[in-house]
């Protein structure tokens, strides 16, 4: 492992805010080839697929929605390891924006031509299997004898009803951030673990003189994904995982909704423009010193501890807690095949490459997306960087997030309109909450 | 063809010339501002985004962009792209435009209602059908596919538009020219086209902008940076986190730039084209 | 052709073999020749779409129930004329259609006034009012949303310094504001095309005209009003139809600045139906949604072009 220390040098510079952006850049994708380059004495269980399954050769056509530059970073490095590893096979990659990615898929499906390999969200898993453009990978697996070194349950995200339908290669683990020296500098000893008293401490932190809010609460583009997790605090799993059908309760929905929307309408401690707040603002808000607290996941880490210094500007926390449950959700991201590929043998390859352990190492180095191949995790840049302590703890409090069909759209169509509108005070929560239950209530067919 | 020389200090100049400058300040501050933002360092924007500093600046963003996005490539497509939408779209539309004018039969707003129904097809109906086509015809990923499919879209307006540049122009000019023995084609072509030279680089301008512009054909017809256009490899670079902002600003630049220097060679006449027209003799 | 058109001179027409042959194409056929390209281009590219588009807007085709397309005559119009959600965006789409138009013809003409005066560095001028037209909008957005931001935006911080206070809540989390936002920078995206034609439209006035009623003493209003106008008319009509269509059919800047956002207070119709089919799997009704559009378009523009008497003039 002599190798990574290398990389962890440069990993703990930047969780120190030292290198700043150009770790984001260059340096660090070089930094993080270079166990690549040395790779042969840790290379075994990466090239084992090739005793059972087929070997592959030719081309592979591969979709992904990497587009931060840490991802990219963390792309090239996967690639450069495959490409080493799988010298006859040629891997050629299309990039795909998150927001277009359907569109893209939908008319590979109805076109009947699309690439090999291709990214799949846990979230996503049900509408594109549904939709009918994936392959069930079982008996691959099965062949592959490294398929276990990915926990069950990470596994079985992404399977559905008995089959398997991609291999992960991480997953992103919730966490927020807080600014310590904000909460010290109102005397704010705890960190909170409860949505009362993250609330409370919103409140607290609020300083409207200073221009800063506690909160900054994303109600914007992507927002609406944080109401089906606060849901499921409030209730317990909103679906039945046999039946699949909706099994959240109104009164539940009322509850998250009157919480989430009062922190604006009354408590005051979120931005005012909050129900405009996508990525950009939400982030750039936070980075700017305007928001003492904001939920996300590890995926940001290396992006936020660039403007502000890790553990003195910046520390992590898991989200808060609700009175049924715990908010905190881990969603896995895997690669599966297309259904129309003609070369699924280096397809297989290349996903059962990158569900490696050594891929997913190389990954995380460069963005701080979490491994998911048991052992991973007690790589030395995990081991060595305090924030991800926070992480390891969602691991073991985490839930892994719903997929249903329609779910994406439930959460953009429905939550996300419904909310803002209650944040802008043109419906009631209980109306929106009545909204949001009634169409999960339709989309799973529960009578 | 002076209006101007007459009364360069009269009242109504100045006032003129306050509103030309208004407009040119409505247009171009918020590039100055882009322009700005662009050579700041990231750190400075994320901590004080409206802030005034003049020390630090620097092109590092531009070579972030640069080093990850292939631009010089896709510029070059995005060229290549525009520059033969803008020929055929032309071609086709100044016929087209000429044919509608002048001819006399029945059926012509028929005619000009069929052409339009391209722009009027909502996109949701139009992607998977092109897709499909594009994939028959084996044009997809490339830069000829696009442009053609640019073509569609943007000749409905080409023939509309040359239309009206010729409605305008009185037909006594080309049956004089007939009259001294000129064919139809001879009189369009050497009578008729010179007068339209304006509004052909309006309406060239015009398509060309709609193809440079484009992102939703470009990332649907093309896979690879072999045909993609630099507004997708933009949208691609700002992703779905978007880009740090000197990043983002400095793709803006580098979007603007290209424009400006082909103005400085090609536009200036071509923007002289434009003031020249009109009937010289 | 081009070069043939260039061989028949005046004088030595009747000698030339070709031109002889030119001269069956005289009159209607030498039309239609000039037309056929590009119609067979159109066609090409609108006939299947329109076919597919026409027989989904007729079927029930939900991608999560199924692959398959069932025949359900005009269910899903009915549907659409009941439904909420597209009362609200047909709402929005005509408040930004008519809105946006008015500005942008207004400030355009306005713009290709001033511009139209000629003057050694009047060619600066006009590439640098039309410079914003040339950023893609993809930029366009993210920076006007930048400099507009409620707390950081430049914008926002200069102008509260004469007192336009647009800070708090700011533009794009406000259900009132969010859409004239939009609108106010597709204003500024979008106005040169405008002033583009309109001056293109000026340039060829001849300079006769442009110059006479100055010098016979009428008001420039009347001289703008009687002799201007009518001979801009063709410009007008054309700029205007394209730019309407261009508003309702790709609304480019709502869908990358709010998504429709706040609620659904800047939800147009074709982004509706852009979630309905790619977010919501529901083909058959983004397709009827669509070709309720295309007729609705098409129906406007048909009445248009016969008011105006477009295609009709000898």
């Amino acid at each position: 492992m002599d190798s990574n220390s290398v990389s962890r040098r440069k990993f703990i510079g930047v969780a120190g805010g030292v290198a700043a952006s150009a770790a984001i850049g260059g340096p660090a994708s070089a930094a993080t080839k270079k166990p690549a380059a040395k790779k042969p004495a840790v290379k075994k269980p990466a090239a084992a697929p090739v005793a059972v399954n087929k070997p592959g050769t030719g081309v592979v056509n591969y979709w992904n929605h990497f587009t931060a530059a840490a991802e990219r970073a963390g792309f090239e490095s996967v690639t450069a390891g495959f490409k080493k590893a799988s010298p006859n096979i040629d891997l050629k990659v299309e990039t795909i924006q998150n927001p277009d990615w359907m569109t893209k898929y939908i008319n590979a499906v109805m076109s009947k031509s699309g690439p090999d390999a291709m990214m799949v969200t846990q979230a996503r898993l049900a509408d594109m299997a549904r939709i009918g453009g994936m392959v069930d990978l079982n008996a691959r697996a099965k062949a592959w004898p490294d398929f276990n070194d990915n926990p069950a349950t990470v596994n079985n995200a992404l399977a559905l009803n008995g089959s398997q339908y991609a291999l992960p290669v991480f997953a992103f683990i919730d966490w927020g951030y807080y600014r310590p020296d904000f909460f010290a500098a109102k005397g704010i000893k705890k960190v909170p673990t409860t949505l009362e008293e993250f609330r409370l401490a919103a409140i607290e932190l609020t300083d409207p003189t200073k221009k800063i809010y506690g909160f900054g609460l994303r109600g914007g583009a992507g927002g609406g994904g944080f109401i089906t997790k606060l849901l499921h605090a409030y209730n317990g799993p909103i679906i039945d995982p046999k039946t699949r059908k909706s099994t959240l309760e109104l009164d539940a929905a009322v509850d998250a909704l009157r919480f989430w929307v009062r922190l604006g309408t009354k408590d005051k401690c979120i931005p005012p423009t909050a129900a405009s707040d996508g990525y950009a603002q939400f982030m750039g808000s936070f980075k700017a010193g305007g928001t003492a607290m904001v939920l996300h996941h590890t995926g940001s880490y290396v992006e936020i501890t660039t403007p502000l210094k890790a553990e003195i500007e910046v520390k992590t926390f898991n989200y808060p807690k609700g009175p049924k449950a715990e908010m905190t959700n881990v969603s896995p991201l895997g690669n599966g095949l297309f259904k129309g590929t003609t070369n699924p043998d280096a397809g297989f390859e290349w996903i059962s490459y990158w569900a490696s352990k050594k891929a997913q190492v190389d990954f995380l180095q460069a963005t701080g997306y979490w491994p998911t191949a048991t052992g991973a995790s007690a790589d030395p840049f995990i081991k060595n960087t305090p924030a991800f302590r926070v992480a390891e703890n969602a691991l073991k409090i985490g839930w892994t997030s719903y997929t249903f069909p329609g779910v994406e759209n439930w959460e953009i169509n429905t939550i996300l309109p419904n909310v803002q509108k209650a944040l802008n005070e043109t419906i009631t929560p209980e109306q929106a909450a009545r909204n949001i239950w009634t169409e999960l209530r339709d989309i799973t067919d529960t009578k | 063809m002076a209006v101007s020389g007459k009364s360069k200090y009269a009242p109504s100049a100045i006032a003129i010339n306050v509103g030309v400058g208004l407009l040119i300040a409505f247009a171009t501050l918020p590039l100055i501002w882009t322009a700005y933002t662009s050579v700041r360092p990231e750190i400075e924007i994320v901590k004080h985004p409206a802030g005034f500093m003049f020390g630090n600046l620097g092109f590092d963003a531009y070579r972030e962009v640069w080093k990850y996005s292939d631009f010089p490539h896709l510029l070059g497509n995005s060229v290549v792209v525009s520059f033969m939408t803008m020929i055929m779209s032309l071609t086709l539309g100044t016929f087209a435009g000429y044919a509608l004018s002048r001819a006399t039969f029945g059926g012509k707003q028929g005619i000009l209602l069929f052409y339009m129904l391209v722009r009027v097809i909502p996109g949701v109906l139009l992607l998977i059908p092109i897709y499909i086509l594009m994939q028959k015809l084996n044009l997809l990923d490339t830069r000829f596919g696009l442009a053609l499919a640019y073509t569609t879209f943007t000749l409905p307006a080409a023939i509309w538009l040359m239309k009206g540049f010729f409605d305008a122009l009185p037909v006594d000019l080309e049956n004089a020219a007939r009259i001294d023995g000129c064919s139809r084609m001879g009189a369009m072509w050497r009578i008729v086209l010179p007068l339209v030279r304006p509004g052909m680089a309006a309406t060239g301008t015009l398509v060309a902008i709609e193809a440079w512009n484009d992102v939703l054909f470009a990332l649907m017809i093309t896979s690879s940076n072999r045909a993609r256009t630099w507004p997708v490899g933009m949208k691609l670079l700002i992703g779905e986190f978007q880009l740090p902002w000197a990043q983002l600003t400095a793709t803006a630049m580098m979007s603007v730039i290209p424009v400006l220097i082909g103005f400085g060679f090609a536009g200036r006449k071509m923007v002289a084209g434009l003031t020249a027209g009109g009937v010289k003799e | 052709m081009a070069k043939v058109g260039r061989k028949v001179g005046y004088s030595e027409r009747r000698a030339n073999p070709l031109a002889r042959y030119l001269n069956i194409l005289e009159g209607k056929a030498f039309a239609w020749i000039l037309l056929i390209p590009s119609l067979l281009l159109v066609s090409l590219f609108i006939i299947y779409p329109l076919y597919r588009g026409i027989s989904l807007s007729l079927s029930e085709l939900e991608l999560l129930k199924g692959p398959d397309a069932k025949f359900i005559g005009i269910d899903n119009f009915r549907t659409l004329l009941h439904d909420p959600a597209v009362a609200n965006a047909a709402k929005n789409t005509l408040k930004y259609t008519v809105v946006g138009l008015i500005s942008q013809m207004a400030l355009g003409m306005a713009a290709a006034l001033l511009l139209s005066r000629e003057s050694k560095f009047i060619w600066a001028a006009r590439i640098a009012v039309m410079l914003p037209w040339f950023m893609p909008p993809v930029v366009t957005a993210y920076m006007w949303r930048f400099m507009l931001d409620a707390q950081y935006g430049i914008v926002t911080i200069l102008v509260s310094h004469i007192g336009i206070d647009i800070g708090g809540q700011g533009i794009w989390a406000n259900p009132d504001k969010a859409l004239y936002g939009v609108l106010f920078v597709e204003l500024w995206r979008s106005y040169p095309f405008f002033t583009l034609f309109i001056l293109a439209g000026i340039q060829g006035i001849p300079a006769e005209l442009r110059e006479s009623t100055a010098i016979d003493g009428a008001s420039s209003f009347q001289h703008f009003r009687y002799v201007m106008l009518p001979l801009l008319k063709p410009v007008l009509f054309v700029s205007t139809i394209l730019e309407a269509i261009k508003l309702i059919n790709s609304p480019t800047l709502v869908l990358l600045m709010t998504e429709g956002g706040p609620g659904d207070s800047t939800m147009v119709v074709p982004l509706l139906a852009f979630k309905k089919a790619y977010q919501a799997y529901d083909f058959g009704y983004a397709s009827a949604i669509s070709v309720a559009v295309l007729i609705a378009i098409s129906g406007f523009a048909m009445v248009y072009i016969r008011s105006v008497g477009f295609g009709k003039e000898k």
